[in-house]
């Protein structure tokens, strides 16, 4: 686990080149697939980190309680753990959602046609050619940073601390 | 309500024996305590009853039926926990409910 958070020792941009050519060998460069393994690559150590830190954190008496109570293992999986993990489940989906939302390098390197690119990259764009349409920059830049928004807002209520106190007396 | 009987149960954990062997016999509708200083056991032999921990030697019975190999959700017991282990995310409904939920029972 400790190995997997290590590998953000190394900047994006020392990974950049290696990934392309990764994608390339796989013959996924241009392709959709490529940009979404990327995120998922850089979304998963602290995806990993957090969750282990957050199950650990579960008590183990409610799994005796659930045998019990006659759970099977996915039962007790599905009606306790998950649940209870719910919090942060929610909090690293919105951090791996935006970190994938904000993505340039990745994307710019990654993708090069114009039907693929993401609005980050497409932002960028206004900009390459001869004249720039700030205007027009800004107001695209101005939709781009509602979903985020929006996202949160929608999820808010699960972002809660504390869901576990009470289940065990400490 | 049934009668319990422990015969000779012995627990280990890796090579440490702890129970060295106890027999006891609790009728039907007896009120029984285990009084004893913290580490000598009684909550070992409570969770073997309860099918939480194996057995290392000897059986356990409730009523006429030698429970060993018997999964603690098939021993028809309930068990109490010292630190409650209470569901905190479902309701006091839910909590007590949760046993009958997992067997599909209806909820009339």
């Amino acid at each position: 686990m400790n190995a997997a958070l290590f590998t953000y020792f190394i900047p994006a941009a020392f990974l950049a080149v290696p990934m392309y050519k990764a994608m390339g060998s796989y013959g996924l460069l241009n392709s959709r697939w490529s940009l979404v393994l990327a995120m998922v690559t850089l979304a998963s150590p602290y995806a990993i980190w957090v969750l282990k830190q957050a199950s650990d954190k579960l008590p183990w008496e409610l799994d005796e309680a659930a045998r019990i109570d006659g759970a099977t293992p996915l039962q007790l999986f599905r009606l306790v753990y998950l649940p209870l993990m719910l919090p942060s489940l929610v909090a690293i989906g919105t951090y791996a959602v935006l970190l994938a939302w904000n993505e340039y390098l990745y994307a710019f390197l990654l993708l090069s046609h114009e039907n693929t690119i993401p609005l980050a990259v497409g932002l960028g764009h206004f900009l390459a050619a001869d004249d720039s349409p700030w205007e027009l920059l800004m107001a695209t830049a101005l939709i781009y940073a509602l979903p985020p928004a929006a996202i949160y807002y929608a999820f808010r209520r699960y972002m809660v601390g504390g869901l576990t106190a009470g289940a065990v007396k400490s | 309500m049934a009668s319990v009987a422990f015969n000779e149960v012995k627990k280990k954990f890796g090579k440490t024996p702890v129970l060295h062997g106890i027999s006891l016999d609790i009728a039907d509708g007896e009120f029984m305590v285990l009084v004893g200083p913290s580490g000598c056991g009684k909550s070992t032999l409570l969770r073997m009853l309860a099918g939480l921990e194996d057995i290392s030697a000897g059986t356990i019975a409730i009523g006429s039926r030698v429970v060993n190999d018997i999964d603690s959700k098939d021993r028809d017991i309930a068990m109490v926990f010292q630190s409650y282990a209470l569901y905190p995310h479902m309701t006091v409904g839910e909590n007590m409910g949760f046993s009958l939920r997992l067997r599909n029972e209806k909820k009339s």
